[in-house]
């Protein structure tokens, strides 16, 4: 501080003197020249006027008023070269030289110091300006503090952290063992939602780039709270959604349980009502029946709890490395029972091929895929399955040779509740969920899935699934 | 006449318990049937039956915890029942020494066959040393001279290849996890890492099945192991 204070004096000393002597040898010139000493007072009020401009303070131009009285008694008035006046005239000149030189002086220095304080609040204005507009754009709560930090940089020059109370106090950009730092509340509403600290290295901040702090985190707290809202609805949106896909699940789940149940009673009644007069046939293809309605509600049910894992938290993926073949025949041994008689052909690469996955779940993507070529395809026409080893991925193909995907349905296979549509759903049950799974899984996995036409009919369900680089093979 | 075999059922679902108990007694097993933990345990002491069925998901004990028990004193082929999608349960059962597992839902045919497998390892147990070949359908082991024939065409195993087939065979009808199988081959005690047996067994596979895509030997429980085909 002190420093600055006799640095500042210094300049103002030199600066003063400079016009000093400047003004004195302008009035030596003039006086060569015969100019009278009326005219050369203006030179010093001049000179006056110069030093309280350039130093901005009034007290150097008060000063300069009265050396330059002091040297113009010594230089011009008579008897010259002493401090000795014997004219009154003189003396009411300079009485009246001392009295415009301190009033323009000080009138001049309070509106020079006008001026500067007006720029300064039009800097400051500005840099309030820019920091409020500065968040607008801004979103997310790293960015926002991130961009606090910067102005504060920026604008005031001092390095900062900001600690936020809701995730225990963490404070972003760790202190760099500064122990001393000043700390501004960050509020809205009255509530705290944390501090920003002001790394001032021992240093008193001035008004203004408190201003700025001040502004800055006012801002913060805005840019965060607004943050918040719009995390909170957010939030809100998706639990609507999640709960809207729910019944909607619900009732899809009601509507198709009950078909299958009311086939399942009516069946067991019968068969436990009239045993004795059904012939053997007759209760052998009862209980068929019913064991063919059990096996597709367990595998709905299977559907359903896999749904609900992927609504749920994005499909939790318990992956290993697992060879396709097993995949495959566990798909096959699930499905095996509705394929009785029908035309079948698997294809498995010739290596081991090994995909990251969960294998779980791409069983059920299979089922889910064979169960519907059976499902939707007359009973003698061929399926077939095979497993191809491409560059980078795995291709899976689930053919049939049956009627073709409806068109009506064809571009919304994947997404859920296709079937639900009234005057399709009773005939071919299904709630659609089956290909909307396979969908989700597949996605999971980083995969693909499409729906092709066959060649000459039916439909391939084409799915890939992306490789890692080895092939396992024993010599 | 020869004793019935003496199967205990423990499962609180009464009909599931009565289906299970009527299928059988229609195969000639004598059945006693236990609602929950306490009384499974009590059957357990005072009818000494030969083979249980245990429900993992009982109202009150913990399933695991009675194979845990169980195991400490018995060696009495414990069948457990689970419910789909617990292969972590399946596993925990299969490595506290329960002998297989059965999912719910499931077929009669399947849970017969499982425990025939059962009862067979009963019978066969004293005398296993007897057989120096094994051999069903087209494959057949000598053991003595190491040689693994396909429609009495030998094909080459390689050591590992060779001894996981012995402990599939060993254990036929048995479902072993992928854990027990590496610890066995390998002596590892605990590893995760199941990828190279994975690979091994399918090339295993692939020498000795006709169709990979439908084995006839080696049977793959996705997410727990393997089970090599008893019939």
């Amino acid at each position: 501080m002190s420093y600055e204070f006799l640095k500042k004096t210094g300049s103002s000393a030199v600066k003063t003197l400079v016009v000093f002597l400047l003004a004195v040898s302008c009035s030596l010139g003039m006086h060569l020249l015969g100019v009278g000493k009326e005219s050369i007072i203006m030179v010093y009020l001049l000179g006056v006027l110069f030093t309280s401009v350039l130093t901005g303070s009034y007290k150097w131009g008060i000063l300069h008023s009265f050396t330059s009285l002091m040297i113009l008694n010594f230089l011009f008035t008579e008897p010259r070269f002493t401090f000795i006046i014997y004219s009154s005239n003189d003396i009411i000149l300079l009485v009246f030289f001392l009295i415009t030189a301190v009033v323009s002086g000080t009138v001049t220095s309070k509106l020079q110091k006008q001026i500067e304080i007006s720029e300064r609040n039009e800097a400051t204005t500005k840099i309030l300006y820019q920091t409020a507009s500065g968040f607008l754009p801004v979103s997310g709560k790293k960015s926002i503090i991130h961009q606090g930090m910067i102005f504060i940089k920026e604008f005031a020059g001092f390095d900062s952290a900001v600690c936020l109370e809701e995730d225990a106090t963490y404070c972003f950009e760790a202190p760099k063992n500064e122990h001393s730092y000043l700390s501004y509340p960050i509020e809205s509403n009255q509530l705290r939602l944390g501090e920003l600290r002001i790394f001032n290295e021992n240093r008193q901040p001035d008004p203004q780039s408190e201003l700025i702090v001040q502004a800055v985190a006012t801002q913060l707290a805005i840019a965060l709270d607004r943050e918040h809202l719009y995390m909170e609805r957010e939030e809100i949106r998706i639990a609507m959604e999640r709960e809207h896909l729910r019944s909607t699940l619900l009732r899809s789940v009601a509507h198709d349980l009950r078909t299958p149940l009311t086939g399942l009673s009516g069946a067991a009644n019968l068969l436990a009502d009239n045993y004795e007069t059904l012939s053997y046939e007759e209760r052998q293809k009862l209980a068929m029946d019913m064991s063919e309605e059990i096996i597709w509600l367990t595998n709905l049910v299977e559907n359903i709890l896999n749904m609900t894992r992927i609504s749920d938290a994005q499909l939790l993926l318990h992956k290993e490395e697992e060879v396709i073949d097993d995949i495959v025949s566990q798909a096959l041994s699930h499905i095996s029972r509705l394929l009785k008689d029908r035309p079948f052909t698997v294809h498995l690469p010739d290596e081991v091929v090994m995909v990251q996955a969960d294998g779980k779940l791409l069983v059920q993507v299979l089922i889910n895929l064979l169960e519907n070529a059976i499902r939707h395809t007359d009973p003698n026409s061929s399926i077939s399955l095979e497993v191809v080893k491409m560059d980078h991925t795995l291709k899976i193909s689930v053919c049939d040779t049956g009627s073709g995907i409806d068109p009506n349905i064809k571009t919304k296979i994947f997404e859920k509740f296709v079937t639900l549509d009234r005057s399709i759903s009773d005939g071919k049950r299904g709630i659609g969920l089956g290909l909307a799974i396979c969908k989700a899984i597949v996605d999971a996995h980083g995969g693909t899935i499409v729906a092709r036409d066959n060649e000459p009919a039916g439909t391939c369900m084409i799915l890939t699934l992306p490789l890692e680089d080895q092939i396992w093979n024993e010599k | 006449m020869e004793r019935k075999i003496k199967i205990l059922i423990v499962e609180d679902d009464k009909y599931i318990s009565n289906f299970i108990a009527v299928s059988l007694k229609k195969q000639d097993y004598e059945v006693l049937v236990a609602d929950s933990g306490a009384s499974g345990l009590f059957y357990f002491q005072s009818h000494h039956p030969d083979l249980m069925l245990l429900d993992l998901g009982l109202g009150d004990r913990d399933g695991l915890e009675i194979i845990e028990e169980l195991r400490a004193f018995s060696d009495i082929p414990i069948l457990v029942v689970s419910a789909r999608g617990q292969e972590k349960e399946k596993i925990q059962a299969l490595d506290l020494g329960a002998n297989d597992y059965i999912t719910k839902p499931f077929h009669m045919g399947e849970l017969m066959a499982r425990i025939r497998v059962a009862v067979r390892e009963l019978e066969r147990h004293p005398n296993t040393e007897t057989d120096n070949v094994f051999s069903r359908d087209y494959l057949s082991v000598d053991y003595v001279k190491r040689k693994v024939l396909l429609d009495e065409e030998e094909i080459h195993l390689t050591p590992i290849e060779y001894r996981l087939l012995l402990l599939l065979i060993e254990n036929q009808g048995k479902v072993l996890t992928h854990r027990y199988i590496v610890k066995k081959i390998w002596g590892y005690e605990n590893s995760d890492d199941t990828k190279s047996l994975r690979v091994y067994m399918a090339n295993l596979r692939r020498k000795i099945e006709k169709d990979t895509a439908r084995p006839r030997f080696i049977l793959t429980e996705v997410g727990v192991g393997y089970r090599f085909a008893d019939e």
